[in-house]
């Protein structure tokens, strides 16, 4: 009857309570299904985004020539590996490149308590953290400035160790440089791997290693401007360009025989065309097992409507319409669907908040994990579709012969 | 009770003529039911027995409306139940018939007074006061105990007790049992008994129950015996 309204919530509260085991389960396959497909979508956004934030300061790369990508892991996200150092009568102009707002040489090599001691300049470290949170920033030789999250404590003298990794059980293979820093500033959580950085003046990590230290050697100021006769090699050179105008200049003026330079923006797109295809695989994974979840559910639903024709073929005696028996089924099945997917949206971002932690804990890249329009997307997608699909038991249901139901036993 | 007021209900009589059910049997057309002509007053009280597959179900839903006959016709009053819509015939059944089953078809998940209330779902979303009211009366004058979450702690002959409830709600002027004490002992089926009975008696309502329950046949007005799809009777006679 048009503009009738019936009430099938009776007859669907007693039908899931009674099949409570099943319907849970279902509900709980709908979630997990669902969480799949949300984990990934979020999870893959989170490390886009974070990674993109992380390479934010780094605008222009100048490196000796070879991978880009090795240069950003080492340099952006401050990965242990060995990358070729840049010619040293390069290392002098780009110093002196007087486009560039900032132009600051990385070095890279000890660690203090496994945090990594990169030597710079101090416009950089200013420049990186936007502005200290305590303390000023290094203007001698001998001094640091502490990343955010790093283990050294505001005013404390340290010999730096040699080498990328800590050396906990001390004794074995420990080299311990004799200079020592005192640690005189304290940068901004940055969200960035550098959060767990020291970072030193450049002649510092030169000196000892013995190398020259950019300035006549009874020199001992710290900072551009350098002689470029007495700079060694570095593994890359951050560049600070004025304009962006100067940014595509200096690229173009940086790539040389000796040289390669490259905006790290433009490397992890690539790079993220990669991971786009993974998500896409993974994407198709999530769906088919989503979809097979819902052929699982269907199969499951029509085996409890077997038990139920006769329940509704007592309702059709008891004066139900057609309509009704549809709707008490189709209820069902999406109940299941609104809220195993509304689960699943809420493992999903657990799942992909706790992968982020995990990631920031081992890489101190902040990861914003947030559920987003993608996931949104997903989740309307996986309750419409439940919805449509729920339509089909609902259908047969409703055309079944009431008096085969009655008298079958 | 404030239902039993017979002049209301006014039954209309019921006229079967030259129906035949079918149903395909693999390759072959069996024929379940032949039936040339069968009159039932308004406020009988009829009992429709016969051996299993003889297929007195099969005429109870067929009166009901609940299937659709090979040919004939099933007239209540001046109403030619066959050439309405399935959306009508639900509607007049919903309000014109009662139905009460020998499983007795409970939700067992819902209350006494919820499962009373079940066929008021079909067109409302929430029973209005006076059909709740009449629910309780209902269960009062059938002896059920109501104050229970679940139907699945009652005693078979309450469940059957509910389900009649239930099939009284709307104050249908007509009541179709299929086999209403065969799942009963004899104790709570004669109480069934007596009840179907005073539907007619008392309330002038046309009753009509399939059974091969002797204590029932014995006790209802008259009977129809069917063999084969094919019947003989009714016998009238006056109820005890």
């Amino acid at each position: 009857m048009a503009g009738r309204v019936m009430n099938p919530f009776l007859v669907v509260r007693a039908t899931i309570v009674r099949h409570r085991g099943t319907y849970l389960l279902f509900t709980l396959l709908v979630a997990v299904a669902t969480a799949i497909g949300v984990a990934i979508t979020t999870q893959e956004a989170a490390l886009r985004i974070g990674s993109a934030r992380a390479a934010d300061k780094f605008d222009l790369m100048v490196a000796a020539p070879g991978s880009e990508t090795d240069i950003v892991l080492a340099a952006i996200y401050l990965r242990p590996g060995t990358v070729p150092l840049l010619d040293p009568s390069m290392v002098g102009k780009v110093l002196a490149e007087p486009r560039a707002k900032i132009s600051a040489p990385l070095g890279f090599g000890d660690n203090i308590r496994g945090s990594p001691i990169v030597g710079t300049v101090p416009a950089f470290a200013d420049y990186l953290s936007g502005g200290l949170s305590e303390g000023r920033v290094f203007a001698a030789e001998g001094e640091a400035v502490a990343g955010a999250a790093a283990g050294v404590a505001m005013g404390e003298t340290f010999r730096p160790d040699h080498g990328r990794n800590p050396f906990l059980d001390a004794g074995i293979g420990r080299v311990q440089h004799p200079q020592t820093l005192t640690v005189v500033g304290r940068m901004k959580p940055t969200g960035t791997p550098w959060d767990n950085s020291v970072i030193v003046p450049i002649e510092f990590v030169w000196r000892v290693h013995g190398l020259p230290t950019g300035h006549a050697e009874n020199e001992s100021r710290i900072g551009p401007p350098f002689d470029a006769a007495r700079v060694p090699g570095v593994p890359a050179i951050v560049v600070k360009p004025e304009t962006v105008n100067a940014a595509y200049g200096l690229r173009n003026l940086y790539r040389t025989p000796l040289s390669m330079a490259f905006f790290p923006a433009e490397a992890l797109v690539r790079l993220y065309e990669v991971l786009g295809d993974i998500r896409e695989l993974m994407g198709w994974l999530a769906l088919a097992t989503q979809g097979l979840v819902v052929v699982a559910m269907l199969a499951g639903v029509m085996a409890i409507l077997t038990l139920h024709r006769r329940q509704f073929a007592v309702l059709r005696a008891l004066g139900a319409p057609r309509l009704y028996i549809f709707l008490c089924v189709w209820t069902q099945i999406a109940v299941i669907a609104v809220i195993g997917a509304l689960i699943g949206l809420l493992l999903g971002a657990g799942v992909a908040v706790f992968v982020s932690q995990m990631i920031t804990r081992a890489t101190g890249i902040v990861l914003p994990a947030q559920i987003g329009p993608d996931e949104w997307l997903l989740v309307g997608g996986m309750i419409a579709f439940g919805l449509i699909v729920a339509t089909i038991p609902a259908f047969v249901s409703y055309r079944r012969s009431v008096i085969q139901s009655l008298t079958a036993q | 009770m404030n239902d039993a007021k017979p002049g209301n209900l006014r039954p209309p009589a019921l006229r079967v003529e030259d129906l035949r059910v079918g149903y395909s049997n693999g390759a072959s057309a069996v024929t379940a039911l032949e039936i040339d002509r069968l009159s039932v007053p308004g406020g009988a009280l009829l009992a429709v027995t016969g051996p299993s597959g003889s297929g007195k179900s099969t005429l109870l839903y067929a009166i009901g409306g609940l299937l659709k006959p090979r040919r004939g016709r099933v007239l209540w009053g001046e109403r030619d139940l066959l050439g309405e819509s399935e959306t009508a015939r639900d509607r007049w059944r919903r309000h014109t018939v009662g139905f009460a089953f020998q499983d007795f078809h409970l939700l067992a998940e819902l209350s006494p007074l919820q499962n009373v209330l079940l066929p008021a779902s079909f067109e409302r979303f929430a029973a209005p006061r006076a059909v709740r009211e009449r629910a309780h009366a209902l269960l009062d004058r059938l002896e059920v105990p109501q104050a229970r979450a679940s139907t699945s702690g009652l005693s078979r002959g309450e469940q059957q007790r509910v389900a009649i409830a239930r099939a009284l709600l709307f104050d249908p002027p007509v009541i179709l049992a299929d086999e209403p004490t065969a799942s009963l002992d004899a104790k709570s089926g004669a109480v069934v008994i007596d009840i179907l009975m005073q539907l007619s008696t008392r309330d002038g309502r046309t009753v009509i129950a399939v059974s091969h329950d002797q204590a029932l046949l014995k006790r209802f007005a008259s009977t129809v015996a069917l063999d084969h799809g094919r019947m003989s009777g009714p016998e009238w006679r006056a109820a005890s």
